[in-house]
């Protein structure tokens, strides 16, 4: 049974123009996803989706082997399932510790704090800043801090929605090693990423999005090596 | 010497009893301007609701105004939460104009139950010379003042150590940042929104009661202090609780020692300009520094 899947997703900000236009994905447990696609294709819009933020005009999302088509974002983030936005990831004028904190607001205290223990074990620069606004900080740093406070809850699903843009190549290599890193302590990871070499050839499945509709679909690795995606999506 | 004692007893300490009574519905303003994105045009009327509920406590069980403090508060904010579920809640998805408008409505409703309820004319909390206490031989300040000011510090602390080190105190100033991550991060909007009428709603009623037992209570009281209370607001940046604190402060005092006779022995301004004082700095702030006193963030 699939940790999470999108079945014939018809979805859309308001009531009636809808952005997805029957989308299908679905991720096994200790899977790495990556969805690609060029701007505007509805990767986002489907993340968003799936946590609950949009308007579904048609099709089921499903959870393990519940139906959570229409559940608020408060709920899903109950059901162990974490996800890190594209854009207004942080709470700016927040302290980075009140950050993490916040991504442990429904666990019970002494879990926020062997959280807090294991993500300044995981992104040690974090432990310096603790005290310091997240607003302040680079943009790396403020990735991190995203990154940081959606695995308080320990989550056995992680979205991430771009976490390597505006990122130097070095920052995104460690950015993709450290998904490996949380992949191998048991959750799976949805990404979507621009950088869509990178991120399929870690992922054991991928899917190229175009115009809310799917295109293609496969293992990281054939999708990278299939000519025809290479060319339009993965720049040749 | 002399001076010094007209100034500091006739000037200085009513700008800073006035000052600490904007505060307290500056903190309100902005709190839930942070949280639901609106300007709350009846917060006014909601002090002077404040100030009626310790009123009808007072005549009850003839307390101190003080002792009437927490009934008030407690009174003030189940109105808070009711307007909010009937009023408010069925127009959150709309522009927060609506609501702002609709909160104009709000104003009016209040200020003519109370006068349905309590008539036009003016009431006393309590009566007769009021007690006073010397300092250093010299200054004599009334017993009402030293109460206003010390509670409205103590509430300043309360809210201080609220917003800073509980659970919810966080969720407020996360929902204030970014309401969508918010959610995302499983804190429930609604709930944090009832909790901060709440909060806005008590301090108003302290402002209320403050406001009554310093002068009157009457019906306008409360929607005459919209502009001084927007005022301080503003000047310490919308969203921002610390900002309104010192805010309040600026504009109680500033009112104040605007009627100073700083040259010579007429007074500065007269006292009859005092409103246009609190205006004055609005507009201003608005031109030069939208976003208050220390600057930063506010969409
Ligand atoms: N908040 C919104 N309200 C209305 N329409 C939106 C909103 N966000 C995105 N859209 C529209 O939805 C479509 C898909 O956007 P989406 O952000 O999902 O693309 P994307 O694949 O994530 O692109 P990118 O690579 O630029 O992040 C676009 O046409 C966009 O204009
Ligand atoms: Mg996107």
């Amino acid at each position: 049974m699939s940790l999470l899947s999108l079945e014939g997703i018809v979805a859309g900000y308001g009531p009636d123009v809808p952005i997805l236009h029957g989308v299908n994905l679905h991720l096994d447990a200790g899977e790495i996803v990556a969805i690609v696609g060029p701007n505007g294709a509805g990767k986002s819009t489907a993340m968003k989706a799936a946590f609950g933020l949009l308007n579904i005009h048609e099709g089921r999302i499903r959870m393990g082997d519940e139906d959570v088509t229409g559940k608020s974002p408060e709920s899903i983030v109950r059901k162990g399932v974490s996800f890190v936005p594209q854009t207004e990831n942080i709470f700016p004028s927040l302290t980075v510790q009140e950050n993490l904190e916040l991504g442990g607001y429904f666990s019970p205290r002494s879990h926020v704090r062997a959280g807090l223990e294991r993500i300044y074990t995981l992104f040690p620069p974090l432990r310096d800043k603790r005290y310091q606004k997240s607003g302040c900080l680079s943009g790396g740093q403020r990735q991190m801090v995203a990154m940081g406070r959606a695995l308080m809850p320990d989550p056995t699903l992680m979205l991430l929605d771009e976490p390597t843009a505006g990122l130097s190549p070095k920052y995104a290599e460690e950015i993709f090693s450290l998904v490996l890193g949380i992949n191998a302590n048991g959750t799976s990871v949805l990404m979507v990423e621009q950088n869509a070499r990178q991120a399929l050839m870690i992922s054991n499945r991928g899917y190229v999005l175009v115009d809310g509709r799917n295109r293609h679909e496969g293992p990281g690795n054939d999708l990278v090596r299939d000519r025809e995606v290479a060319e339009m999506f993965l720049g040749g | 010497m002399d001076q010094l004692l007209v100034f500091i007893n006739a000037y200085l300490v009513p700008g800073i009893v006035s000052g600490s009574i904007y505060a307290l519905g500056a903190i309100g303003l902005t709190l839930l301007f942070g949280v639901l994105r609106f300007t709350h045009f009846a917060h006014g009327d909601v002090m002077t609701a404040g100030a009626y509920f310790a009123l009808t406590a007072i005549g009850l069980f003839g307390l101190h105004p003080v002792l009437a403090l927490p009934i008030a508060m407690v009174c003030t904010s189940a109105l808070c939460l009711c307007i909010n579920h009937f009023f408010y809640r069925p127009l959150m998805r709309r522009p927060s104009l609506v609501l702002t408008i609709s909160s104009f409505g709000i104003a009016l409703m209040i200020r003519a139950s109370i006068q349905l309820l309590y008539g036009v004319e003016s009431h006393y909390y309590v009566r007769g010379i009021q007690r006073s206490t010397d300092f250093l031989g010299t200054f004599r300040i009334v017993d009402r003042h030293i109460w206003i000011v010390c509670c409205a510090i103590v509430l300043m602390v309360a809210l201080h150590l609220l917003l800073t080190y509980t659970r919810l105190g966080k969720a407020m100033r996360a929902v204030s940042d970014s309401p969508e991550l918010a959610r995302l991060t499983g804190i429930s909007t609604l709930a944090i929104v009832k909790a901060t009428w709440v909060i806005g709603g008590s301090l108003a009623a302290v402002a209320g009661v403050f406001l009554g037992w310093d002068g009157f209570i009457q019906a306008n009281m409360g929607w005459d202090l919209l502009l001084p209370m927007s005022a301080a607001a503003i000047l310490g940046g919308l969203g921002r609780p610390y900002g309104a604190m010192v805010g309040g402060l600026v504009i109680g005092l500033a009112e104040e020692l605007s009627s100073y006779p700083w040259f010579g022995g007429d007074a500065l301004l007269s006292p009859g300009y005092k409103t246009g004082v609190a205006f004055t700095i609005m507009v201003a702030m608005l031109i030069w520094r939208p976003n208050g006193l220390f600057g930063g963030r506010v969409q």
